[in-house]
């Protein structure tokens, strides 16, 4: 099998989101970067899958700069390879033309199987794997909670559906399928992994080479703003014994709980 | 030494030159390399792999050891062993091991890096069994084992299937570790030793499958041996109960006819000293690590506590007094961070030259790292010493909680107070750092002679020490703290002569003079690594400038305790006074309420130590 | 302006997201003058002929009768390409997750997916959560585009009624050359816990720091004679099965009292529970976003605060 895993960079869930004076974009210099979480699962499941059937696993990233990192962990993890997809602009493309230039950079790749996170926990779209699917001729699956080989040309995966239901869905190759977090347990790297990290290549598409007459975008920015509160809360403060006390109350006989 | 008493009122000292090149990589350099020459290592030059090591053993803990610190607190075997084999897996226990047994041989940077960041994990018990496999566990077999002996036992301790052990402590010899009673008899078909005695305090000790021991060969041939699960005789006593450290192993052995095959006497009959010291040495500055990043830990706890705790309707991380607590306590960690670097760096701008899998590769790393005695020693005071002065100050802001068993601090308060003691107690290390300084001194290991006497007349050499203003006002400020040195060192020597190396009251405040110069000089060095970022020059010149300033004023204070004593021995004042003259030139200025304050600020914002990023 | 909006079916019964994205379109075209029209795959539900909107299209195809993504994106392909329409609405299902990307890009059509709000400023402007809620960002579109509206974005009670037709549209999926091949629906567990019925629902998330504290939030639920809800980490650390869990991805809940035990309140979990009437959130991060929507926050450790809390309500029924 040959696995490209899609992976973005973002803001750890610890990062502080502030906007930028005009509102137009959060400001960077605070932000702790991390593998997008889900896209970890996206990552050790094609490992998983490479491990058992052998084949190859690409790491691929687009944006600025520090994605790359991304890839080297991905890389030191076991990822074989990596594709970095150069754009320092990449929070400016809408998901559909961000989807046309993967498209370019990976048509001539011949996947067997591209593997990405549910969604990104910045834009959090949950179309990439999708919108590739449709570009590159492929089939698709979204929130896959399993996976499993049954021969050269066809996978089963488990998808996730609402209220406690799944489904096994079977996929011909070539396939683009969404990983939901909680699968798989994704292993740490190795501090040999990272040693042999350096040995890896990493492929460099440079987003600029690309025709962008097709990847225009369609969708444009009016403005970010942080949202408003809904409902107006009521903090109960004090000592543990004298919340208890005033949240007992509350429940007993406002809430009326008995 | 042939600097006599004399030569002070000689008119005209000849400039000696010293070849400060010559001196990179040697321990002990910075006693006579002025601020301007020679480079240090700090982690503002970490490489990718640096970084991505850190956040990898970051990682792990956090998710792997943090979850469960509270678990490992009680002695859990099952849980320890799972932990260890998957350090093991993923490398943290191989760092120091060759590749020819699956090990890493990364340099020790990379050591460093990995004990500090396991203490994000918040166990200090996990650390200590860790420490020891890795450390005085396993180092004897490493360094002085032969192929046969690495190739048996090192693949199961790099992948922490075998926990090692290392004995050496017995009732009647612990930090003078040559005083044991246990033998070993060659049995009368010459193919075993039969040891006779018993250990104690061997960390490890219930869960090991390999211990390194030592026993007297002939009752004079002091001498190392490996013991595995085979050898019979080797009866292992109970757990102690101790202070803290609770979730490790801490047992006594007894040697009863231990038979042990001659095959697992380490290096030869006789050797047994050299391993057991060579290997403390460097058991030693490991410890510093894991301390110094503990001492970094425990910040994010004060902080969190200061501000969730009201008094008098505001958090009381607002008052001045728990602020500057906090202050101190970035100071401390901020030092041991600059002191281990900067060791590991020197070791491997040496070791960097040899290829890792010569013959003589061992043997070099231990001559390096026993030049870098003094190194060691500081870097296990200093990272020891800076834990439990920000653990102490992190009960206190914890107040009347802090002595309740229901908050985390009572805890980790038992479990460091063991760092002070073992590995070599903090008051053998300053004996070890003032001995040294001695030796490489009259033995002209390093040329203090020549420093002494280039800076008999001018403490403070005139020239620019760096285009930073408020640096070059440091800079002279540590250069004549080193000359201080130097003349308080020269002066000892030729009042007390060989005397002083057992004069313990005066090598205390001598080997605190060395510790104080070695932090001054390389956070001087550290500053020509920093990236051009403003605000990172900014914190650093802040936090600098209170080290400078509180580190001069210690070496103040320990060299007027030294040269009275000589006065007073030699009943005159002249020693004294001429320090009073020396100081008065000096001008100090500084405002350590502000420094203080805006490294405070910064830390209300990051909530943690936040000088690592 | 013409806007479309699907209806999807599960088992026969119209899709609760469906029905209020069709909610929110028709709040959109009152304040914009557009006409809105449903399109429903099979037998159109009597209850669809009653609100007010233009029209139903009806689709009737046996391909489309049980899901299958390839087929329903081009049966809608095929829609599309007859009717033009302005904008297409779909509620944000796991279902809609799946297909409607692969249509946006068969039609090359943006899509822009869980939208909290449409609204006409000067035009068109979809509102969308983006990291993680923390920002909310407001898009304006060039040309048609198919949007998806977020759970509990529009209230069902605010649907219209009036009188509608319906129109039958003839598809042919002949074309489609099926590759992926969806089975039948299972459940892990035959779910014992039905929380959309729970009065009083405590519920934990990643806070409750390991498997072994469980009993700190059972014995207050137990006390209450509450159900047991939960987080996703919770449930993808095994310290709870599947069906305690509340959110997106688990079961959507309206109880008199939800306790959230040291759940941060991801907007995965805000979707599952924010109609409750009472929200009690007690959190040792003040700035958690679950604050944003509790009624009553406590900022502290949840440890220290819910045995003593539980003594209390056991004290008081004696």
């Amino acid at each position: 099998m040959k696995i490209c895993v899609l992976m973005k960079q973002v803001p750890d869930n610890d990062s502080a989101i502030i906007l930028s004076n005009d509102s137009s974009s959060i400001k960077l210099n605070d932000i702790t970067w991390c593998t997008n979480e889900s896209d970890t699962y996206a990552l050790e499941e094609a490992l998983l899958m490479k491990e058992a059937h052998g084949g190859e696993v690409v790491a691929c990233s687009f944006g600025r700069e520090s994605s790359q990192q991304v890839i080297k962990d991905a890389l030191a993890k076991g990822a074989d390879r990596g594709l970095y997809i150069s754009e320092e602009e990449s929070d400016g493309f809408d998901i559909l033309s961000t989807a046309k230039i993967f498209t370019q950079a990976l048509k001539d790749e011949n996947f067997d199987l591209i593997f990405s996170g549910l969604q990104s926990n910045d834009s959090g779209n949950a179309q990439l794997g999708l919108l590739l699917a449709e570009m590159l001729n492929m089939s698709h699956a979204a929130l896959v909670m399993g996976t499993e080989v049954l021969n050269d040309t066809r996978i089963k995966v488990k998808q996730e559906l609402e209220g406690g239901w799944f489904q096994w869905t079977e996929l011909d190759l070539p396939a683009s399928i969404t990983i939901q977090s909680g699968l798989n347990k994704p292993r740490y790297a190795s501090l040999r992994g990272i040693m042999m990290m350096k040995k890896k290549p990493i492929d460099i598409f440079d987003s600029s080479q690309i025709d962008s007459t097709g990847s225009k975008n369609k969708i444009f920015l009016d403005k970010m703003y942080i949202p408003q509160k809904v409902k107006e809360t009521t903090f109960i403060e004090g000592t543990p014994d004298e919340i208890a006390s005033k949240l007992g109350d509350l429940m007993i006989n406002d809430i009326k709980v008995f | 030494m042939k600097i006599n008493k004399n030569s002070n009122n000689s008119q005209q000292i000849q400039h000696q030159a010293i070849d400060h090149a010559k001196l990179e990589g040697r321990g002990g350099a910075f006693l006579v390399t002025p601020v301007d020459k020679g480079k240090v290592f700090s982690r503002e030059l970490f490489c990718e792999e640096h970084a991505m090591f850190r956040e990898a053993v970051v990682d792990f803990s956090k998710n792997q050891i943090q979850p469960i610190k509270d678990e490992l607190n009680h002695p859990n075997e099952v849980l320890t062993r799972s932990l260890i084999q998957q350090m093991g897996e993923l490398g943290f226990l191989s760092t120091d091991f060759p590749e020819s047994v699956g090990g890493l041989a990364t340099d020790k940077i990379t050591s460093i890096i990995v004990s500090e960041s396991l203490m994000e994990g918040q166990n200090a018990s996990i650390i200590v069994t860790f420490a020891d496999h890795t450390g005085i566990g396993t180092l004897p077999i490493i360094w002085y084992g032969n192929e046969a002996q690495k190739q048996k036992y090192l693949p199961k301790l790099a992948s922490g299937e075998w926990i090692g052990s290392f004995a050496l402590t017995e009732p009647g010899a612990g930090s003078d570790a040559l005083a044991g009673t246990t033998k070993a008899t060659l049995n009368k078909e010459g193919t075993h030793y039969l040891l006779n005695g018993s250990k104690i305090f061997v960390t490890n000790g219930g869960w090991a499958e390999v211990c390194v021991t030592f026993a007297w060969v002939d009752g004079n041939k002091f001498t190392a041996f490996i013991l595995d699960k085979e050898c019979t005789g080797w009866v292992l006593g109970p757990e102690e109960h101790k202070l803290g450290i609770k979730g490790s192993s801490t047992c006594t052995f007894f040697y009863e006819d231990c038979k042990v095959p001659i095959e697992n006497v380490i290096g030869k009959v006789g050797l047994g000293s050299a391993v057991a010291f060579n290997v403390l040495y460097v058991g030693r500055y490991k410890l510093g690590a894991t301390t110094m990043g503990g001492a970094k830990k425990i910040i994010t706890l004060a902080h969190e506590y200061a501000t969730e705790r009201k008094q008098f309707d505001r958090p009381i991380r607002e008052f001045g007094m728990i602020r500057r607590k906090l202050a101190k306590m970035m100071v401390r960690a901020w030092e041991a961070d600059t002191i281990l670097y900067m060791t590991a760096g020197s070791l491997d701008s040496v070791l960097s030259n040899y290829d890792k899998e010569s013959a003589e590769y061992y043997s070099i790393v231990q001559k390096t790292i026993e030049d870098h005695g003094i190194e060691a020693s500081i870097c296990k005071i200093i990272g020891s010493e800076a834990a439990s002065d920000n653990i102490d100050d992190c009960l206190q802001i914890f107040g009347g909680n802090g002595f309740i068993e229901d908050y985390p601090i009572a805890t980790i308060y038992r479990d460091d107070r063991i760092n002070r003691i073992f590995e070599g107690t903090n008051e053998i290390n300053r004996l070890i750092i003032g001995g040294t300084l001695l030796k490489k001194s009259i033995l002209e290991d390093l040329p203090v002679r020549e420093a002494i006497s280039n800076r008999k007349n001018h403490w403070i050499p005139e020239r620019k020490f760096s285009d930073h203003n408020e640096l070059n006002t440091l800079a002279r400020i540590i250069e004549f703290s080193r000359s201080l040195l130097l003349y308080t060192l020269n002066e000892g020597i030729i009042s007390e002569g060989q005397d002083l190396k057992n004069n313990e009251w005066v090598l205390e405040p001598l080997a605190n003079m060395v510790i104080s110069l070695s932090i001054m000089d390389a956070g001087f060095k550290r500053s020509n690594n920093l990236t051009d970022d403003a605000d990172k020059k900014h914190t650093f010149m802040n936090i600098f400038s209170l080290v400078v300033h509180d580190r001069f004023e210690k070496m103040v204070s320990h060299s007027k305790i030294i040269l009275s004593h000589l006065d007073s021995k030699d009943n005159v004042s002249e020693r004294i006074d001429y320090l009073e003259k020396k100081c008065s030139e000096i001008i100090i200025r500084y405002s350590p309420i502000e420094s203080m304050e805006y490294l405070v600020k910064k830390l209300d914002h990051h909530k943690k130590y936040f000088l690592d990023d | 302006m013409n806007i479309f909006v699907f209806i999807q079916k599960d088992n026969g019964t119209i899709n609760r997201n469906s029905l209020e994205a069709l909610a929110g379109a028709q709040q959109f075209a009152r304040a914009t003058d557009a006409q809105v029209s449903a399109v429903c795959f099979g037998e159109v539900n009597d209850q669809l002929t009653e609100y007010d909107i233009q029209q139903v299209l009806s689709i009737s195809d046996p391909g489309l009768n049980s899901y299958n993504p390839q087929l329903y994106c081009e049966a809608f392909n095929q829609v599309i390409s007859a009717h033009h329409p302005d904008m297409v609405i779909f509620g944000h299902t796991y279902q809609t997750r799946d297909w409607v990307p692969r249509l946006s890009a068969k039609l090359d059509i943006p899509f822009v997916s869980d939208c909290i709000r449409i609204q006409n400023q000067n035009g068109l402007i979809l509102t969308r959560q983006i990291y993680q809620g923390k920002i909310n960002t407001d898009l304006k579109v060039e040309g048609s585009v198919l949007v998806s509206i977020q759970s509990g974005a529009y209230r069902l009670d605010s649907i219209v009624s009036g009188n509608t037709s319906v129109q039958q549209f003839e598809v042919n999926l002949d074309s489609v050359k099926c590759t992926v091949h969806p089975g039948e629906k299972f459940q892990e567990s035959k779910g014992s816990v039905d929380l959309s019925r729970a009065k009083i629902i405590v519920a934990v998330g990643r806070g409750i720091g390991k498997e072994e504290n469980m009993p700190i939030a059972k014995e207050l639920a137990e006390v209450l004679g509450a159900e047991l809800g939960s987080s996703r980490p919770v449930v993808d650390y095994g310290w709870l099965p599947h069906e305690h869990q509340v959110g997106s991805s688990g079961q959507t809940v309206s109880p008199k009292l939800y306790l959230a035990l040291g759940i941060s309140g991801a907007i995965q979990h805000q979707v599952g529970m924010k109609g409750s009437s009472n929200i009690v959130a007690i959190n040792k991060d003040g700035n958690a976003p679950i604050f944003e929507i509790a009624d009553y926050g406590i900022v502290a450790d949840l440890f220290e605060i819910v045995p003593k809390i539980t003594q209390t309500l056991k004290d008081h029924k004696g």
